[in-house]
């Protein structure tokens, strides 16, 4: 992608889709200002019917895995792109969420076998820096400095990046803070240490102050700024009142100087730590000189399999035969019980309300609901099914602490926590088997949907102190 | 003599932990007259100064020697002017020792460093010191009843000996009447439990007991000494019910909300007042499906084919569309199963009303409160969804409370007469639903029927906020224009393309033309689709 393409106009190019169905979109909107707009409307209209001529239209194929895991497979990285980037389905097993694995691995890979090359050649300097460095112990702690500098310069530079890499590179950063942050602790403490009847003077007050601003501004650089840093905000510090102070304090060299070194050391061990290698399992993955074997398939939820098969999208095989929606129903019902027909009720009401929905385990619900999808924004809503219908739930032993619990990681993460109770026939009375024996006997799912309902509650918690006013 | 025999027995005794006693001659005869007193005293005075300015280093506190500083007795004694017995409704002034645990106990952390052994800093000394002295200080201030003694009869509640729920007070006066209390014709003011010992808890008012039917035992009740707040406790509080609401209580009264009994208190359930679910008209009207959309379906079903998601020209059609065959679902939300299960619906009933302090409340004709409040356990299960409609259904609070600002800011009209019609439009825009604004998520969060849990877990209490929301009557959250609108690009001015940018301005007119037969294009498509003709692409 060329730079000059905005986040979002790279997001809508690549994510157009809610569901891979494949519909000619006009491109029309109410606020013209010149008439190249109107064009360009047309031209955007004309490109995108033209695109969708090379989609390809050929279903997809999906493996129920009913010997190990009971999971639903995509093998093919072209049907995982699509099948992702056309409403977000799917979790890739080796990638937080979109299956980025393997071109993850091939940029470090090719990234590692050149350095490791190079540093082949190098070797005998490199022996000949950490000669250095065992020798001085200031020569060690800006050389350190140097290498920060030059991670956060790549940082800056790269500009496609995963996921995965922006959370790492954010953790650089943050540690990157941390360590100004014990430095302006340890600076305090000095202060502290030696002021007068444990008074500090105003002096003393002026400097900490100013680097208390420096510090907030610098954490504000590091997280508000674009994705990067300037590396000059940290190597200002050389001119900042920590070191000079340091340096300058008559009292406690000594354990400065110790701090220091250990801060240095600590420095090295972090840098040993985040540099990847390759590791003996890497080699394996490399089939030849130029490509890697693929490791990583998508998991598909059932509820996901069964809404992308209802539209018929995909195709499901068990030992390489298809299965009909009907009869995949069946065979869930079978293997994970009748309560697979509420979670599909739910997963069917929200997506056919235009919510990309997604698995909440990670947030103690069932669903988390984005309003576009994963890339564009944070989801607003996670929730919680309660299942009345279900024969045992009388005898259920959650109370209300655990729904206080759930609340409170879901707030944690800025999300509404809607409670969604579902009432249908009780499952396995009477009235539910004749229900599925009529499921059986026409094979019209959206009737058996059409016998529960769904109720929804939002669970907020108040704090009085907060809203007196 | 004895008082200045124990002056210098003190002094010694103080003295005994110094090093420098030996240097300050301190050991005068006791004197027999008091011309000698006065002599000694003045002999000693050069001495004796040093000593007690020495006193008072000893009475600040030095934790070095560990013992456990006291304020100096001054303080405690003197009644402090800020802290005046005067007003009935004043309460201690705790704001000193908030001012510390602002802090946090971070700020404690000692600083040692390594060649001392555990040895506080100066620093540390000093800090906590400070810290100490600012605890002893709030604690200094007299505490307890902060009743009125010139006129007992303004500030007594009395309990009937024979009903324990009958408190009334025969002289009501006092600031916290203006959100406690009944008063009836007699000018006797009624109370509830809560409000007694709150009352009594915070040492406004005391509680006496009263006998109505054997008036010749009041006497000998007036005499007594109030009952004591444990008694208080044990008389009121009967069971863990009252327990738990006299916890809500007392923490929402201290927060400052104003808070009286709803009428359902006493365990009365009122009949529900307002109904939950929409009309079935209203709730659908944004999932409802275009002309177009419809004709895809009746053909497709017609033909017995697919339906042809190929032509239905947005995703948003083919959300409503897939989105119409589970219409059931909340068509009927009455259906069998609940009824059935009506039967047994626990109704739990709604304890408190809340207002947000206000000083224009009047206790008798109240607005529509900001919360209500319905008090729970917290080892109880979650209710049933048809215990909280129920809930919802009766509850009736403030629909204006939780309503977040309008993002928009509304422009100012400059002439006055346009006005009313500027701000109808505004309205009227607030107020429909449109396509090209997306679903307007703070409805959902936010819903006018809503309900508080008050969770109490011993003696802390939650609360939490339940409302109604229904994702269905905000239809579809998908827009089509999401992919296809691209914003206008910004243009730069200073920069070499300033050639193009006033050819452009120079065209606006003619563009605006155009904008207007491009709408009214789009309009003439979709009125047909639409009762509400949408703004952007849709079909």
């Amino acid at each position: 992608m060329s730079k000059q393409l905005s986040k979002r106009d790279y997001n809508n190019k690549r994510f157009p889709r809610p569901i891979p169905i494949c519909i000619p979109l006009l491109h029309i909107s109410n606020k013209y200002f010149t008439p190249y707009e109107v064009l360009e409307s047309v031209f955007d209209t004309l490109n995108h019917i033209y695109s969708i001529g090379f989609f390809n239209s050929s279903s997809i194929d999906v493996i129920f895995d009913i010997y190990s895991d009971l999971s639903f497979k995509v093998l093919n990285p072209i049907d995982m792109s699509k099948i992702w980037d056309n409403g977000f389905y799917g979790k890739g097993i080796l990638s937080r969420s979109e299956p980025t694995w393997q071109d993850r691995m091939e940029k470090k890979i090719k990234n590692l076998l050149k350095s490791k090359i190079e540093n082949d050649i190098n070797i005998d300097n490199i022996d000949n820096i950490n000669n250095n460095n065992n020798n001085n112990s200031i020569g060690n702690s800006n050389f350190n400095i140097d290498d920060n500098e030059f991670d956060l310069n790549e940082i800056k530079i790269n500009d496609k990046l995963f996921s995965e890499e922006v959370t790492n590179h954010r953790r650089v950063l943050r540690d990157a803070w941390k360590k100004e942050r014990d430095a302006y602790f340890l600076l305090e403490k000095e202060i502290k240490l030696r002021s007068i009847h444990g008074e500090i003077s105003n002096e003393d007050k002026a400097i900490l102050t100013a680097e208390r601003e420096r510090l907030s501004k610098l954490k504000d650089d590091l997280t508000k700024g674009p994705h990067g840093v300037n590396p000059n905000t940290l190597s200002s510090r050389e001119n900042t009142p920590i070191l000079n102070n340091l340096e300058n304090s008559n009292i406690n060299t000594n354990t400065s100087i110790n701090n220091n070194n250990n801060s240095s050391n600590n420095n090295n061990n972090n840098n040993n730590n985040n540099t990847e290698t390759l590791r003996m399992e890497d080699y394996d993955v490399i089939f030849n000189s130029n490509n890697i074997r693929n490791m990583e398939y998508l998991e598909l939820d059932p509820c996901e399999t069964l809404f992308l098969l209802q539209l018929n999208i995909i195709n499901v095989k068990i030992n390489n035969k298809c299965v009909t929606f009907n009869e995949l129903i069946k065979i869930l019902v079978e293997t994970f019980g009748p309560i697979i027909i509420n979670e599909y009720v739910v997963y069917y009401h929200y997506k056919t309300l235009g919510w990309c929905v997604k698995n909440g385990l990670k947030f103690s619900c069932d669903w988390v609901l984005y309003s576009r999808g994963p890339p564009f924004s944070h989801a607003e809503f996670s929730i919680k099914v309660i299942n009345e219908n279900d024969s045992n739930y009388e005898n259920y032993r959650d109370n209300l602490v655990d729904y206080s619990a759930i609340s409170r990681v879901v707030s944690g993460v800025k999300k509404t926590l809607v409670l969604c109770f579902i009432d249908g026939p009780i499952i396995e009375s009477e009235e539910w088997f004749k229900m599925w024996n009529q499921f059986l006997k026409d094979g019209d799912f959206i009737k058996l949907l059409n016998n529960f309902v769904i109720n929804e509650i939002t669970w907020r918690r108040w704090a009085p102190s907060k809203t007196r006013m | 003599m004895i008082p200045s025999k124990t002056d210098g027995l003190l002094l010694n005794s103080e003295l005994s932990s110094d090093n420098t006693r030996s240097k300050i001659p301190f050991s005068s005869p006791l004197p027999s007259s008091s011309s000698s007193v006065t002599m000694s005293s003045f002999q000693t005075t050069s001495s004796v100064s040093i000593p007690t300015t020495r006193l008072k280093m000893e009475q600040s506190p030095t934790p070095s020697s560990g013992s456990t500083p006291m304020p100096p007795l001054l303080s405690r004694d003197s009644n402090n002017p800020e802290f005046s017995d005067d007003s009935d409704d004043e309460l201690q002034d705790w704001s000193l020792l908030n001012s510390i645990s602002k802090k946090g106990n971070k700020d404690f952390e000692p600083l040692l460093t390594d060649n001392e052994n555990n040895q506080l800093s100066l620093y540390d000394q000093n800090k906590l010191n400070k810290s100490r002295n600012m605890r002893f200080n709030a604690l200094a201030v007299k505490r307890g009843s902060i009743v009125n003694l010139e006129n007992l009869m303004t500030s007594t509640i009395y309990i009937n000996s024979e009903n324990h729920n009958d408190l009334f007070m025969l002289q009501p006066k006092g600031k916290f009447l203006e959100t406690m209390g009944i008063i009836d014709n007699n000018n006797i003011c009624h109370f509830g439990f809560e409000e007694v010992l709150y009352l009594v808890e915070r040492g406004s008012c005391m509680l006496k007991f009263w006998d109505i039917s054997n008036t010749s035992k009041n006497q000998l009740y007036q005499e007594m000494p109030p009952l004591s707040l444990q008694s208080a406790y044990s008389l009121l509080i009967t069971g863990e019910e009252r327990l738990n609401q006299y916890l809500v209580y007392s923490i929402l009264k201290r927060d400052g909300y104003i808070i009286l009994r709803n009428e359902e208190f006493e365990g009365k359930i009122s009949s529900p007042d307002n109904k939950l679910i929409k009309s079935n008209e209203d709730l659908l009207k944004n999932v409802k499906m275009s002309w177009y959309t419809n004709l895809l379906c009746k053909i497709s079903e017609f033909f017995k084919i697919d339906f042809p998601f190929k032509f239905a020209f947005s995703y948003f059609n083919i959300f409503t569309y897939l989105h119409s065959k589970i219409i059931k679902q909340s068509l009927s939300p009455e259906l069998s199963n609940i009824s059935k299960n009506n039967e047994h619906i626990k109704h739990y009933k709604i304890s408190f009303n809340i207002w947000k302090p206000s000083p224009s409340f009047k206790k008798k004709n109240p607005p529509p409160p900001d919360y209500q409040i319905s008090v729970f356990n917290s080892t109880q299960r979650l209710p049933k969804y048809s215990e909280i409609k129920s809930l919802l259904e009766r509850s009736n609070s403030n629909p204006n409370t939780h309503k977040p600002k309008p993002k928009v800011k509304i422009r100012k009209s400059k002439p006055e007469d346009s006005n009313n019609n500027t701000s109808i439009k505004l309205k009227l825009l607030e107020n429909s639903w449109d396509y090209s604004k997306g679903i307007d998520i703070s409805n959902l969060k936010y819903d006018p029927h809503r309900i508080t849990l008050a969770i109490v877990d011993n003696a802390t209490v939650n609360f939490i906020t339940l409302s109604h929301c229904s994702f269905v009557s905000e239809g579809p959250v998908w827009r089509d224009h999401w992919v296809t609108w691209r914003p206008p690009q910004k243009r730069k001015r200073n920069n070499y393309n300033s050639n193009n940018n006033n050819n452009n301005r120079r065209m606006q007119p003619k563009n605006s033309k155009n904008l207007q037969i491009n709408t009214e294009n789009n309009n003439n498509d979709f009125k047909n689709s639409t009762a509400e003709p949408p703004k952007s692409a849709y079909f």
